[in-house]
């Protein structure tokens, strides 16, 4: 076992390899932090590249390029309130408005810290735990699934700010957007006026870039003779560097989303976006300190969603190496890099090709560390970034927007699609609406439903099938607990309802 | 600085005029590349398959070939995209069994038996009846016998609710005299965990994908839909052998927009068989089991294959309930 792993890292920190990690790591930070580049579309782009590679140097470049991907995310999103990536939403919430604050590079240095933490914990997890942390994943059915939806819907109220009677608005509409299109379950179709557009859904990320990406400009540009400063206000990098004892203060956070983004990383369906949206979520909710804070700049939220978010990368990759299905989009399209190669990822590919499983393993450990010093790079070059006139770097942004909500799928549609999300979204920012519960109940509205239909097919109409195991029991009450309490706790929150 | 100006001249004269020469040597077909259009996303079954018999194009064609996805409306976005484009032979449309079930109740305005030229049929696949490894069913006579005690106590997944999912699923087991449920779910990868996890009874899904987890143990296969067994699975019966009459299976063909002139319909069936030839192709179909039935069948054939399954889902949809 350990010369496996000797050898695995041996292999990994040749040269070429190492090269490959590099110019992985990087097309994916940049892939990640651009706003119409997915980490997914950064891996499919690679593809094409690795039929010439050996398999392990292919693996490397991959890897590097997913767990890149992922943790670029979060750069755009503090420095300039524009996602990179859909699982980059909450840190747009909290991590901006430290940025806002004039804490820029403080939120970024605990993004980072918090990123190859939550990274590094779940690659540990998964050398150690894979198959617990995959009999685990298979107890979810779509019973369990559902309960998880609720459980993340129930976190709106930590997500609204001010008012919950907006917050509740914001997400109602999200669930009605995730109605539209073709009916899941009976294939009909839905509010979709006889038109293609619709035919498909709407595409959370392009209604997530419209809605933050497209109207945070068109605010921007309303003072467009206002006095230029730069984006945001920061310190030097070395004096905001955050003391351990932060960290050590938010204990039962640090371990907590790491857990949450590794096992809801492994759930086929989910992934980094809703990880990172129910360990937010949950941090919100237990928040023993400064729970005032939260939507308005709570370091907390911006560890956790970081934390969860990077950590579901360990998780993905678990259920995709012992059982051969993807547990995201991205390792989906490891799958056809594995075909290209000639393997078939499943429960024997470790005893097939031990040298390409723990070879990724490796890869994944060493990227994590290597990604600690290409991040502080790509932070400073987008630090530099802020200084260019908004004018112009808006410009951009807005064009890459538009050619990342075309390539999703080589259409027109989404770009007009977006362009719509963006007025509303401008709308919703002028009425003081939060955008967040929108997205979060757009991107698990779709399960939320699909899954409770799912479940009552399977008990042939008996509700009791949702309390049926004791996960969903947990997850439920977590979910009745976080909407109830509020109510008693602090009828301050209820101001507009 | 006259000399100049006439220098000048001369020179656009030239230019032009090599240009015209360029444009009239080029006009023969194909003078730019050749579009083919996935109507599903990249890195699923209909892509890796098109970009294995792209491989095999390049070489053939001097201005190359682009492999372009479109996803969305259960595959007829794309087809509607093809059906727009003019009938130069430019765009190539992936066609699959989803188009074909499409026909009986078109979504869209695009209609494939009606607004297409069929090129040829390319790959028939094999879909077999799979339940987790540790079931109670050992055979599939068990699993009939049970399911005809409980009618709908069988629950069956597949991704497409009223497409080739759930027809493959429901009338195979119409034929043995069984009524299933069948659950859809959004994509393989849910449906293998959801049958792993035990939360539904098994699939009927094509052969290749479930492979690794039935080499493995975890999965196992209690019929394969096909007329003789299947050379992975030799111990696994053949539903004709077990006396259900149904053998029908996935299809990938390629087809062009009607009106196509027939000499580029015979340079792109000419382009695609040679390609089907390359060693490249030849091995991915051997290591996906795509070349277990033969796939390629010509034009003519293609489309009366086409029009008898149109038949026969129409049957099987207005049985459903999904068309009057």
């Amino acid at each position: 076992m350990l010369d496996h792993y000797l050898q695995a890292v041996a292999t990994v920190l040749l040269p070429h390899n190492l090269l490959a990690m590099v110019l992985g790591s990087l097309w994916g930070l940049l892939a990640g932090a651009l706003p119409g580049i997915s980490t997914s579309m950064g891996v499919v782009l690679l593809l094409s590249f690795t039929y010439s590679l050996s398999p392990m140097t292919a693996f490397v470049l991959l890897v590097g390029a997913y767990l890149g991907g992922i943790t670029g995310g979060s750069i755009t999103s503090i420095l300039f309130g524009i996602p990179g990536e859909p699982s980059s939403v909450p840190t747009v919430i909290e991590g901006h408005a430290l940025a806002k604050k004039g804490r820029a590079t403080f939120a970024l240095w605990v993004y980072l810290l918090c990123s190859i933490y939550g990274g590094l914990f779940s690659v540990v997890v998964m050398i150690v735990a894979t198959p617990l942390i995959a009999s685990f994943a298979l107890k979810f059915g779509p019973a369990e699934y559902f309960a998880l939806t609720v459980l993340g819907l129930s976190v709106v109220s930590g997500l609204s700010g001010g008012s919950m009677l907006k917050g509740f608005l914001s997400c109602f509409f999200g669930l009605f957007l995730a109605t539209i299109g073709t009916d899941g379950i009976t294939g009909e179709e839905r509010y979709t006026f006889d038109t293609t557009i619709l035919l498909g859904g709407i595409n959370f990320v392009v209604a997530m870039v419209g809605l933050l990406a497209v109207s945070e400009i068109f605010i921007e540009a309303e003072e467009p003779f206002k006095e230029y400063k730069g984006g945001v206000q920061y310190r030097g990098m070395l004096r905001e560097f955050p003391p351990f004892s932060l960290f050590k203060g938010y204990l039962l956070t640090m371990i907590r989303s790491p857990i949450i983004g590794t096992i809801v990383g492994a759930l086929p369906g989910a992934g980094a976006t809703i990880a990172a949206f129910l360990s937010y979520g949950e941090a919100a909710r237990t928040a023993k300190r400064e729970p005032e804070k939260f939507g308005k700049g709570a370091v907390e939220g911006l560890m956790a969603a970081e934390c969860a978010n990077n950590a579901s990368t360990g998780g993905s990759m678990t259920i995709l190496l012992s059982l051969g299905i993807p547990g995201s989009n991205t390792t989906a399209m490891m799958i056809a890099a594995f075909m290209i190669h000639g393997m078939q990822p499943g429960p024997l590919l470790l005893s097939t090709r031990p040298d390409i499983v723990y070879g990724i393993f490796a890869s994944m450990l060493l990227t994590n560390l290597l990604l600690l010093g290409l991040t502080i790079l790509a932070i400073r070059m987008f630090l530099e970034l802020n200084r260019m006139p908004y004018s112009i770097f808006s410009a951009a942004i807005m064009i890459l927007c538009a050619i990342g909500a075309y390539g999703l799928t080589n259409n027109m549609d989404d770009v007009y699609l977006m362009f719509a999300f963006s007025l509303i979204g401008y709308a919703m920012r002028k009425f003081d609406i939060p955008v967040a519960p929108c997205i979060l109940a757009l991107v698990l509205g779709d399960m939320a439903e699909l899954s409770l239909r799912r479940a009552l097919l399977l008990s042939g109409g008996s509700p009791l099938i949702l309390v049926g195991s004791p996960i969903s029991i947990v997850l439920l009450s977590g979910a009745l607990l976080s909407i109830v309490y509020p109510l008693f706790k602090k009828p301050k929150m209820l101001q507009g309802l | 600085m006259r000399k100049v100006k006439t220098l000048t001249w001369v020179v656009f004269l030239v230019s032009g005029l090599a240009m015209a020469a360029a444009n009239l040597m080029a006009a023969e077909y194909p003078e730019r590349a050749i579009e083919i259009l996935v109507p599903f996303g990249a890195g699923g079954g209909s892509d890796t398959a098109a970009r294995a018999v792209a491989e095999g194009l390049k070489p053939q064609l001097k201005n190359g070939v682009v492999v372009n996805n479109m996803p969305g409306g259960g595959a007829t976005k794309g087809m509607l995209y093809v059906s727009q484009q003019p009938a130069d032979g430019y765009s190539v449309l992936a066609v699959t069994t989803s188009h074909l079930i499409d026909a009986v109740k078109p979504k869209t305005r695009s209609q494939l038996l009606r607004d297409f030229d069929p090129l040829c049929r390319i790959q028939w696949d094999t879909s077999a009846v799979t339940i987790s490894g540790d079931s109670q069913f050992k055979t599939l006579t068990d699993l009939i016998e049970w399911g005809k005690k409980n009618p709908k106590g069988l629950k069956f997944a597949g991704t497409s609710p009223g497409g080739w999912s759930e027809i493959q699923t429901v009338a195979f087991f119409k034929k043995a005299g069984v009524e299933v449920t069948f659950v859809p779910f959004d994509s393989g990868a849910e449906i293998k965990a959801a049958i792993l996890g035990g939360h539904i009874t098994g699939a009927v899904e094509e052969l290749a994908e479930t492979l690794p987890l039935i080499e493995a143990g975890k999965l196992k296969s209690l019929c394969v839909i096909m007329e003789t067994r299947h050379p992975a699975l030799p111990n696994v019966p053949c539903s004709k052998e077990v006396g259900i009459d149904y053998t029908h299976g996935l299809m990938r063909a390629w087809a062009v927009k009607k009106g196509t002139p027939p000499e580029r319909q015979k340079f792109l069936l000419d382009v695609i068989t040679k390609s089907l030839q390359h060693p490249m192709y030849v091995k991915f179909i051997q290591d996906e089991h795509l070349d277990v039935r033969p796939g390629y069948l010509g034009p003519e054939e293609t489309r009366k294959y086409w029009e008898e399954e149109v038949n026969f889902f129409s049957g099987v949809l207005k049985e459903l309930g999904y068309v009057k």
